[in-house]
């Protein structure tokens, strides 16, 4: 199928009248001119600015992923209490969106989730002579088990010019309840090559810790509320590469501390609650970059995130996928993510001898650390009715546009460690209780 | 870079894209892409279909309600009415119902009084279109959107296939084009046009850069009743077989929507007028006469090299 056959013999056309749409067009009468100018006002030809659209197509998906965390090392752990087992999770997720009219759409999200295991509770000196008095982690005595309920549902209003978008949520667990509200508008410019997006949300959650009895340290109740803001611009820099900058900014407020962590000092006088500031201020900014490699149908996503709170945290986040199209069904993409972060300056993995400031936490995640994930993902065209005809028995339950159907599987490590991140992080202070997780998840998506 | 092409048929034609590529695997999702939006647009505005808009359109004639259609639609209806308007008629998406009467496979002239009844349904001027609402007023007429919806797949097509990043290209649709962009090296796609005598023979090729080219001929459809063909082109002004125009008109021009509109209405002229009608609306024209003379801006030129054979609709 190439034209090097029937090459030669290319010439210019000898008369003038020959020439034709390769050559210039005639002035076109005024009938051609209406008729392209309407032309021109239809979606999706050459020329025209297109319109944002909702969806033309219902689309639902469903998934399952299991978490799983590493036990934890027993070099790093307090073996007289607890359980080395650490967190197991399963969620179901369920999503559809659904075309509700010309201008609007629908997504309603559903999660559901099973979680068990031991957690890290507080970090003790180890005392074995010749240790040098490491930090060792001390687990939770009795397995948690809980489930979490998820509802978010979200509005989409499409303009010519951009949408604007509605959504709520909330969110259940036996000892905790998270509703949330947000508001976003996105607008185009520049031909649609510029988009901005404004949005911003509230939520209020509240917290009833399980057995407070357990510890004078853990509160009956605790409830805090916070104001999340976003701003991000997108540009198409070439027909092949599109850069996007996302600033974000949250305050909090109320209970922020953790009721199931606790601290203690190097000589063990009392196991103390974890206490936080009763504010946080967070702000990160988000860059960007999308580059589709067209000769080989692959794309290569990098993206940078800065993080810092007024608790004294720093991150750097860097990300690199391929997204890298086999056949006409298969896509596989690795990535691979690197953290790092300082720590809050109130983390102290153990507290120094006779000293109780009233800002504390052991918990890792405000630990200095850094950490490595790699992921790989292969999504799957199983099945493709959008050309042909539905069967009988989807039709007989009103499908007869066409259906797609798209598995995709996923794993993926995480690793994180003292040594990981930017920052010299000295045995004293680093976490035992940093996670090294495996995540397996499988999404099967149809859209009809 | 390979010319890979991909042929599929869809609105009861053959169809190709053929896109430049590093492989056939790069190139393949954009052109089953491309597959894909025909048939959406096929199963939106297909009369032969039970569900789709085209028959709910349809349904609705005789209702005061009338329908609310979506931009697409508004934007083709509005194109529909700026066809009509400009071709003086010649152009009537009404006119599909004539079709009742004209039955080829009967080898019958229709009833003088069938045919008037038939042509009372018949007017784009009668159907009431404000955006977003479409009145068809008289039980059993009919909108039929196989006239443009081709030519307008074909450009949405190619649009698509430059907005998926294929540079080189060429879209068919049983023989209307739509380039997404010429050769790698710049040059112009090479397009045979079928002797309408002879189909098998190309009566001239055309370089086309960019743009759309649609070709109409009376060789498509026709019956003979003792002795005089009566092709398959159907004037919406008088609801007769139209017999005086040429064989076939091809036209280039920025879309191939543009070309398509234009080339069914120089067919519906005399043969003697056709070229003075092209050439006042400034089309890039070729036509072929019934007797066989090639004429217009597009005649004579004929690269010894071809690219592309246009297909010849298919009889149906």
């Amino acid at each position: 199928m190439t034209r090097r056959a029937s090459e030669e013999g290319i010439g210019k056309p000898e008369q003038e009248e020959t020439r034709g749409a390769a050559f210039g067009l005639p002035r076109p009468g005024p009938a051609l001119t209406a008729l392209t100018t309407s032309a021109l006002a239809l979606p999706g030809i050459a020329g025209s600015a297109r319109a944002d659209a909702p969806i033309e197509r219902a689309t639902s998906s469903a998934s399952f992923s299991y978490y799983k965390e590493d036990k934890l090392s027993p070099s790093r752990f307090e073996s007289s209490v607890g359980s080395r087992e650490r967190y197991e999770v399963y969620t179901g997720q369920a999503r559809f969106d659904i075309p509700t009219s010309k201008r609007t759409d629908l997504g309603i999200g559903l999660l559901y989730e099973e979680m068990s295991g031991a957690s890290p509770w507080y970090v003790v000196a180890d005392t074995t002579p010749g240790s040098g008095g490491k930090p060792l982690q001390v687990m939770s005595g009795a397995t948690i088990e809980d489930r979490r309920f998820d509802l978010n549902v979200d509005l989409d209003f499409y303009m010519d010019s951009g949408k604007d978008t509605l959504s709520g949520g909330v969110s259940l667990e036996k000892d905790y309840r998270s509703l949330s509200f947000g508001i976003g508008t996105e607008r185009n410019f520049n031909d649609k090559n510029t988009t901005l997006s404004l949005s911003g949300a509230a939520s209020f959650d509240e917290i009833f810790p399980t057995d407070p009895e357990l510890s004078t340290a853990r509160p009956a109740a605790g409830e805090k509320w916070s104001v999340d803001v976003f701003a991000g611009l997108s540009q198409i820099l070439t027909r092949a590469s599109t850069i996007a900058l996302t600033v974000n900014y949250k305050h909090s407020d109320g209970y922020l501390s953790d009721p199931y962590k606790a601290i203690t000092d190097v000589a063990s006088t009392g196991i103390f609650s974890d206490r936080r500031p009763d504010t946080k201020e967070q702000a990160s900014f988000l860059l960007r970059y999308r580059h589709h490699i067209e000769p080989i149908t692959a794309s290569i996503h990098g993206d940078y995130r800065f993080y810092v709170d007024d608790w004294g945290v720093v991150s750097h986040t860097v990300e690199l996928a391929w997204y890298q199209n086999f056949l006409e069904w298969l896509t596989i993409t690795p990535s691979l993510r690197w953290y790092s972060q300082s720590k809050a300056d109130f983390y102290e993995a153990v507290l120094p001898a006779g000293r109780l400031p009233s800002e504390r936490s052991s918990d890792y995640r405000l630990s200095p650390y850094g950490a490595v994930s790699w992921k790989i993902k292969a999504d799957v065209e199983l099945l493709d009715l959008a050309r042909y005809d539905a069967p009988r028995w989807l039709q007989a339950i009103g499908i007869s546009e066409g259906l797609d159907l798209i598995g995709s599987l996923s794993y993926e490590r995480y690793l994180s460690d003292g040594d990981f991140g930017l920052v010299d992080v000295n045995e004293a202070e680093e976490a035992p209780g940093l996670v090294r997780f495996h995540v397996v998840a499988f999404t099967l998506t149809g859209r009809f | 870079m390979r010319l890979e092409r991909f042929e599929f048929r869809a609105m009861g034609s053959p169809c190709a894209i053929s896109l430049w590529a590093r492989s056939r695997e790069a190139a393949a999702p954009v052109a089953r892409a491309g597959a894909r939006e025909v048939d959406r647009l096929e199963r939106r505005y297909s009369r032969y279909r039970e569900a789709s808009l085209a028959s709910r359109i349809n349904a609705s004639a005789g209702s005061e309600a009338g329908v609310e259609v979506d931009d697409e639609t508004a934007g083709l209806l509005d194109f529909a009415a700026t066809a009509y308007r400009e071709s003086g008629g010649r152009f009537d998406a009404t006119s599909g119902v004539l079709r009742r009467v004209w039955d080829l496979k009967s080898g019958r002239l229709p009833e003088p009084a069938a045919l008037r009844e038939t042509l009372a349904l018949v007017g784009w001027s009668k159907l009431r279109w404000e955006r977003p609402r479409l009145v068809l007023p008289l039980p059993g007429m009919q909108l039929d959107w196989g006239g443009f919806v081709k030519e307008y797949a074909a450009d949405r097509v190619a649009e698509l296939c430059r907005v998926m990043g294929v540079g080189s290209g060429l879209v068919d649709l049983g023989g209307d084009l739509a380039v997404v962009g010429p050769h790698p090296d710049g040059s112009p796609w090479i397009v045979g046009i079928r002797n309408p005598r002879c189909p098998a023979e190309a009566i001239a090729r055309i370089e086309l850069r960019a743009g759309g080219l649609a070709t109409s001929g009376d060789y498509e459809r026709c019956m003979i009743v003792d002795g005089v063909r009566y092709p398959h082109l159907l004037d919406p002004r008088t609801g007769e077989s139209f017999r005086a125009g040429p064989a076939s008109v091809s036209v280039t021009a920025p879309h191939c929507l543009v070309a398509g509109v234009t080339t069914t209405t120089a067919m519906l002229h005399a043969s003697a007028e056709v070229e003075g009608f092209l050439r006042a609306a400034g089309a890039v024209h070729l036509v072929v006469h019934q007797d066989g003379r090639v004429r217009g801006s597009l005649a004579g030129s004929a690269p010894a090299r071809q690219d592309h054979g246009i297909g010849l609709p298919a009889l149906v």
